[in-house]
């Protein structure tokens, strides 16, 4: 008998073996970490935080920059013109606005006029995309009318810049539809977090005011981005609270009262200051002033009254933390809250790009201290401070305006880190939230979502369909495709099942990495076997006109993290896969949205 | 897994003097003494598969041996029939097959399957256990030939 020696022609299908030992590392690792999309969203949540914290530390130090060549003077945006004579405080306000309207105007020109910068409408209604350009022209206007004075704040355009980072991420690394507007929604967390030396009130102000949602699908990867952000920018700036104050604590119970009392004037006041925003912006779109000259006009205001009062420029920061001080007499601070309130609602009213955010906390800082004032006239026996009933008037006017008591609590706590005084805060905040929606449904927000169609979240969900967020084109190898293929497939793509169809594209199963992982170290296994014999053929699949409330019902009786979706139930050839996340992620969207809606 | 390569060894069909000079005549004559086993529900059926599963690529992996499988519900547990040629069949120009491993598994038994395939590929690629295998002169001697006790 002649048999030829086995070793002399080794035949059949050669795999690398490289490719075997890359596969059980990544098995090896994928049993340890397993990283699924969700934790995927995680790491890129926190390269959002990382990226969205630069361009807020580089926004910050352009506009300061700015400022110094508007007023020749470093320490502070008030402290800066305060320094300067009174003509030069009327006309930098102004000019600031004309430039900021200019680079509007002309930023406007060269883009297409159909697409919204607006993050919001990203994340609550869009695709998930920021334009790039029209972001950073509404920066650079943000940046002009920032430096010179207007009564504004920085963190509107820190969160734009970090939100269309957050964007061109998302686009970057091609995540689908729902997860991309969550990775948006991260940036805008970064952006508020690191403006604010706030990750938690950053999380919450997307999660409460944004998504409406603190479901940990999408609260987690926020949480991830705000923190990662702060880390970055107090590596920056420093660790210290953005606002330093005196601890402040209850001296007795009943001083409760007082601050509860606090509450429902803050609450009250709160509508009346944003039905002044609006009335600020009917009449300067009255004027039908084309954009530069509209922002210019908002600047002479501001500059006029900064011509009476420089602590009226600039964002209320310097303002407030000398109220926390309390290194004001009420006659004064009311005179100073009323100019204040007329810079803001001019530089809002006139179109400036920037957030209203740190003038709410001036305004409410200076409510409260003057309400404190009276406090002490009344009950003079009290060791209350008006300082004190100050800082709780900050979250308080915060709750009422932006109609998110959690948010207001937990910013106030973090520019503070002042813990004493959390139980008349949060006691405050709420009751300010509740007096506000007596008085008026809508907050600061409100107009922004409602135009950007939140309520229509809801009827468009009912609409959607596996199609609409299915990925087409997944990776699949035909059923004579060799083990060394399949395992290539697996070591270059991180998913747990890997797709076979055969000659004419139908789906003919799924390989299942469970199955094949302990025979990795066998190279015999590879010569003789093929996708087919390897394919799990009662696998899952759904059709691309299923409801997503179906296709969450087929998910549930199915453990893989994807299922094919194939063209008819006749044909079953491949078209592409659904994720469970995706899934997930637009079902928390949409139950969110619903409060919104109504 | 409930099954060992050993138990499979010691419940397989065996064909030590396969009478077939062609390939697939020869597949069918393996088929055909595992026709018998209770495990073989629908013999034709099972014939089909592994002919198909050929045709779409060799099981051979050279050195003489080859491996029809199928993995098919027409067996309804894993079942391993062994097929010797002393003259070899030829496949190809130059290859002769001495050794055919045939495989049966149902659907649902991926793992053991490649458990199985992993044995005897791995062993019979051995130059001494290959030889041992051409010289056994009875199924017992042949799976003794594996390292198993026939018992």
């Amino acid at each position: 008998m002649s048999a030829p020696a086995p070793d002399a022609a080794p035949a059949g299908p050669s795999v690398s073996q490289l490719v075997l030992r890359l596969l059980k590392v990544r098995v090896w690792l994928g049993e340890i970490i397993r990283p699924n999309e969700v934790q995927v969203t995680l790491f890129w949540a926190g390269i959002i935080g990382f990226i969205g914290a630069w361009s807020s530390i580089l926004f910050r130090l352009a506009s300061d920059f700015l400022n110094f060549l508007f007023t020749q003077k470093h320490g502070g945006y008030a402290a800066g013109f305060g320094a300067l004579s009174w003509w030069q405080r009327l006309i930098i306000p102004a000019i600031g606005g004309l430039l900021a309207g200019m680079s509007l105007s002309l930023g406007e020109r060269f883009s297409r006029k159909t697409s919204s910068t607006d993050y919001m409408e990203a994340v609550v209604l869009g695709d998930g995309n920021v334009p790039v350009r029209l972001s950073l022209i509404k920066s650079l206007s943000a940046l002009f009318s920032i430096a010179s004075g207007a009564s504004i704040g920085r963190e509107g355009p820190l969160v734009q810049l970090s939100a269309m980072l957050a964007s061109a991420v998302g686009r970057l690394i091609k995540l689908p539809i729902p997860r991309r507007r969550l990775i948006v929604a991260c940036g805008a967390a970064a952006g508020i977090a690191s403006a604010y030396n706030a990750p938690i009130a950053g999380s919450l102000f997307v999660a409460e005011i944004v998504l409406g949602s603190l479901a940990m699908e999408s609260f987690g990867p926020l949480v991830f981005s705000s923190v990662v952000a702060t880390m970055t920018v107090r590596a920056f700036f420093g660790q210290n609270a953005l606002y330093k104050t005196a601890q402040f604590g209850l001296n007795s119970a009943w001083e409760i009262l007082p601050y509860c009392l606090l509450g429902l004037v803050c609450g009250a006041a709160a509508p009346f200051f944003l039905r002044g925003l609006k009335l600020s912006e009917k009449v300067f779109a009255l004027s039908k002033l084309p954009v530069p000259l509209r922002l210019a006009a908002g600047g002479l205001v501001v500059g006029v009254l900064a011509m009476l009062h420089p602590e009226v420029c600039g964002n209320g920061y310097t303002l407030a933390e000398s109220i926390l001080r309390g290194d004001w007499i009420w006659k004064s601070l009311l005179y100073i809250l009323v100019l204040k309130l007329l810079a803001t609602a001019a530089t809002f009213g006139s179109g400036a790009v920037g957030g209203v955010f740190t003038p709410t906390l001036c305004v409410g800082a200076s409510i409260g201290y003057l309400y404190g004032a009276g406090v002490d006239y009344v009950w003079h026996a009290t060791a209350l401070s008006p300082s004190a009933l100050a800082l709780v008037g900050m979250g308080a006017f915060l709750a009422a305006t932006t109609h998110a008591p959690i948010m207001a609590i937990i910013m106030i706590f973090e520019l503070t880190l002042d813990y004493q005084i959390i139980l008349p805060l949060m006691l405050c905040c709420v009751v300010a939230y509740y007096t506000s929606l007596g008085f008026e449904k809508k907050s600061i927000y409100s107009d922004a979502l409602r135009r950007k169609g939140g309520g229509l979240f809801e009827q468009q969900m009912a609409h959607l369909r596996v199609a609409d967020l299915m990925r087409e084109n997944p990776t699949s190898v035909p059923v004579t495709a060799s083990f060394g293929q399949v395992a290539q497939n697996f070591v270059t793509n991180h998913f747990n099942y890997l797709y076979v169809t055969d000659k004419d594209s139908r789906f003919a199963g799924a390989i299942s990495l469970h199955d094949i992982k302990s025979y990795l170290n066998q190279p015999e296994i590879a010569e003789i076997v093929t996708a087919r014999d390897l394919i799990r053929e009662e696998f899952t699949t759904i059709t691309p006109e299923v409801s997503l409330a179906e296709a969450l019902k087929t998910f549930s009786h199915h453990d893989a993290e994807r299922i094919p979706v194939v063209e008819n139930r006749t044909n079953q050839k491949l078209i592409g896969s659904i994720s469970k996340t995706d899934l997930i992620l637009s079902f928390a969207e949409s139950s969110s949205k619903e409060p919104a809606a109504a | 897994m409930s099954v060992s390569p050993a138990d499979v060894l010691k419940s397989a069909v065996f064909n030590l003097d396969i009478k077939a000079r062609q390939y697939h005549p020869a597949i069918r004559e393996l088929v055909e003494a595992a026709s018998g086993d209770s495990r073989v529900l629908d013999n034709e059926g099972f014939e089909r598969a592994v002919l198909l599963r050929e045709d779409e690529c060799s099981t051979s992996i050279g050195a003489g041996v080859s491996f029809p499988h199928a993995r098919t519900s027409c067996v309804s547990d894993l079942i391993l029939a062994v097929g010797r040629s002393k003259e070899g069949i030829p496949v190809g120009d130059d290859t002769r097959i001495h050794l055919l491993f045939l495989v049966g598994t149902p659907k649902t038994k991926i793992q053991e399957y490649l458990m199985v395939v992993g044995f005897l590929a791995r062993n019979v690629k051995q130059q001494p256990i290959f030889e041992a295998l051409i010289r056994a002169d009875s199924p017992e001697a042949f799976v003794k030939s594996f390292g198993v006790s026939a018992k």
